[in-house]
């Protein structure tokens, strides 16, 4: 028996507004979650708990995504999308002549039908089944910042884990005490941050600590754990070029492994992608990239070697495989099968990551670098040219924001100050500038972060000049703003501490002229007196 | 009649930052810093127009510097960038050789030789993060570049230059 194992999958979308879905590709988005991600993994955990297996897995849903499960039109709008899905596959099949392919394109509809089928067992409730895993136990939440905010960049911290916390904890009636930190990007000044709203464990990124599996930082009266994730789990899926589901644990003398057809000990690659109507087509990679027709017996059994050899790898450590859940189901088809092997594999000793953190000895005790996912394990990617101007406008506004606590009384205008705070999470999604940094979907991030920048700009101006009593025009775009965006309705902005400019700022009677000018306040908030 | 919302495909305008002159510093790694800033023309004539009739080459530059935590009174910065610009607006990547210590940037009006007139607009002091290292609370800054850096007394509630140390 190996070391505690724990399983967290990552759920997450940016919030696409509830009157496109179906209506627009974005809009899809939801609706592609649905089919190949939600459904896929709770077929498993259905069957699962049907045989009484024991299992717990970790999940850490945005507040954004929650908001668009939780949208009562959402059943109406998926039920005739799928049927689109299905009628582009059978036309698919219809045409195609090449026999080879039949078996992936039969599996496919096999597919389609049992999802189809277990959405309407469910009623088309998809949170409403998470929910139910969570209260039979099986399922253990992290919390994720609002809206998947780069942390160290957007400022506002508190406010960002607040309303993750408090979508968690309406949704599920839980306050967890992890918190899975988006594109793992952390900045030393977290363990205040997070500690103060009652978390205990961050769940990062491997480089983040030094290669150290924990670290236990300690600021003040504030600690926190910081939990690695395993380096090498996440990376099975997304070995589609030379394997698939991937090299990463599958010994090649794994007995397992020469047992398969053709003594597969790679897996499976994705032979085309592109839109999402009919049969994902596979096919075999061998190692040379030379592709085959995919068998999905043969795909099925690779995927269950590769998680025999997983379950066999021994560890005295700790081990969290953490992965972003479309990784493990929609862009690894055998993923659930995955799972559902390893679950049911007798020889791991499957654990929560709380119950990691509460028993684990960290070796070493400091606080963790500055890092972020990406090219460079910093920030450098998240201020690419092609957004260059966006993160200065999310941390100007944020300073707005702040200056504002406060000083608003109204009942209406704090009304306000909150819906300008929820444009300004929407903005500050990390979702936006990945887009445009890929090129791709950069028209949806152009309209979608210029339209939150601009509503949020526009209510700070409202009550920059008013408590409250707005124009008619202003309060009825406030309103029907308002209507459209309306998540995060607990939205608690006693987190926001007014910002003390620190004693370097200018003197209110700084003399006027050519270099009064500067920004009044900065996201790592010196402490006034540190430099004077 | 116009939507009071307008389409999120219809690109709304970006909400203008605030004030005429910015320059905003975020720490995007350890001595990395992304700098982004905007002068509006009348403050470099401004200041252009208040110097000295032998301050024809002066031209825009960058500037970061560090800042002793550790000092009272004026505090003394040392400098450990100085980078010529030509635009009124732009952004930059800007890398150094320094952890743990707080920093800030600075658009000034200088020479070549790294005599600085004036400031034009400096961003918020920022915090550079530690340098992890395999050592409990490791927090020794590097010197590195900063040792043949200018020296600057910078009199920073006003912005205002007054000495100059070689």
């Amino acid at each position: 028996m190996s070391a505690t194992t724990v399983l967290i999958t990552h759920h997450h979308l940016p919030a696409i507004s509830r009157d496109h879905v179906g209506q627009r590709p974005e809009g899809c988005w939801v609706l592609q979650y649905v089919l190949h991600t939600a459904l896929p993994l709770l077929q498993v955990t259905e069957g699962l708990v049907a045989d009484g297996v024991p299992f717990t897995l970790g999940a850490a849903f945005t507040p954004t995504l929650l908001w668009q499960l939780s949208d009562p039109n959402l059943p109406q709008a998926f039920r005739p999308w799928l049927a689109v899905q299905k009628a582009a596959h059978e036309a698919i099949q219809a045409a195609c002549v090449d026999a080879s392919l039949q078996p992936a394109l039969d599996a496919w509809s096999r597919h389609l039908e049992r999802l189809g089928a277990l959405f309407e067992k469910l009623d088309g409730d998809i949170l409403g089944a998470f929910v139910d895993l969570h209260r039979r136990g099986h399922l253990e939440l992290l919390v994720v910042p609002a809206s998947h905010g780069i942390l160290p960049l957007t400022g506002l911290v508190p406010l960002q884990l607040q309303a993750g916390l408090t979508a968690i904890e309406r949704t599920f009636g839980r306050r967890p005490k992890g918190l899975w930190v988006p594109e793992g990007a952390i900045s030393p000044q977290l363990t205040v941050e997070a500690a103060a709203l009652g978390f205990t464990h961050a769940l990062v990124e491997p480089e983040a600590l030094g290669g150290a599996p924990t670290l236990r930082d300690t600021a003040g009266q504030s600690t926190l754990l910081y939990i690695s994730r395993d380096a090498g789990f996440a990376q099975s899926p997304k070995a589609t070029d030379a394997a698939y589901p991937g090299a990463y644990g599958l010994q090649v003398d794994d007995p397992a492994t020469r047992a398969l057809p053709n003594g597969v000990a790679m897996g499976y690659a994705r032979l085309h992608t592109g839109d999402r109507l009919g049969a994902p087509l596979w096919a075999r990679g061998d190692g040379s990239f030379i592709k085959q027709p995919y068998d999905p017996e043969a795909a099925v059994a690779a995927a269950q070697a590769h998680a025999d050899s997983w379950a066999r790898h021994q560890s005295e450590q700790h081990r969290v495989g953490a992965i972003d859940a479309t990784a493990i189901t929609d862009r690894w088809l055998e993923g659930p099968a995955f799972l559902d092997h390893l679950y049911r594999h007798g020889g791991v000793a499957w654990g929560t990551l709380e119950a990691v953190a509460e028993q684990s000895t960290p070796l070493a005790d400091r606080s963790p670098q500055l890092y972020s996912r990406g090219p460079q394990g910093d920030l450098q990617w998240w201020c690419d040219t092609a957004h260059h101007w966006l993160t200065p406008r999310v941390q100007g506004l944020a300073r707005r924001l702040s200056a504002l606590t406060g000083t608003i009384k109204s009942n209406q205008g704090k009304a306000a100050l909150a819906q300008g705070a929820r444009a300004w999470l929407l903005a500050a999604a990390s979702d936006w500038p990945a887009l445009m940094s890929a090129e791709r979907w950069v028209d949806v991030a152009l309209s979608n972060v210029r339209a939150h920048l601009h509503a949020c700009a526009r209510i700070c101006e409202m009550l920059e000049g008013s408590d409250g009593l707005f124009e008619e025009v202003d309060r009825t775009w406030l309103t029907m703003y308002s209507a459209q965006w309306s998540l995060w309705p607990d939205l608690d902005l006693e987190v926001i501490t007014p910002q003390t400019p620190a004693s370097l700022e200018p003197a209110p009677q700084a003399p006027p002229g050519p270099m009064a000018h500067a920004e009044d306040d900065h996201p790592l908030r010196l402490k006034p007196g540190e430099f004077v | 009649m116009e939507p009071l919302i307008p389409d999120v495909l219809d690109l709304a305008p970006l909400p203008a930052l605030e004030g005429g002159d910015r320059l905003t510093a975020l720490v995007v790694g350890p001595g990395a810093l992304f700098v982004d800033w905007h002068v509006d023309p009348r403050s470099l004539v401004r200041l252009k127009g208040s110097l000295e009739a032998d301050a024809d080459g002066a031209h825009m530059a960058l500037r970061v510097h560090l800042i002793d935590p550790e000092q009272t009174g004026v505090p003394r910065a040392r400098q450990v960038l100085d980078q010529r610009v030509d635009a009124l607006s732009g952004h930059q990547h800007l890398t150094f050789t320094a952890h743990d210590r707080p920093v800030l940037a600075v658009v000034s009006v200088g020479l070549d030789d790294g005599h600085a007139f004036g400031h034009l607009v400096r961003s918020a002091p920022v915090m550079l993060p530690p340098c992890i290292s395999q050592e409990p609370h490791e927090t020794t800054p590097t010197k590195a570049s900063t040792e043949e850096s200018t020296e600057e007394i910078i009199d920073w509630a006003s912005m205002a230059l007054v000495q100059e140390i070689p």
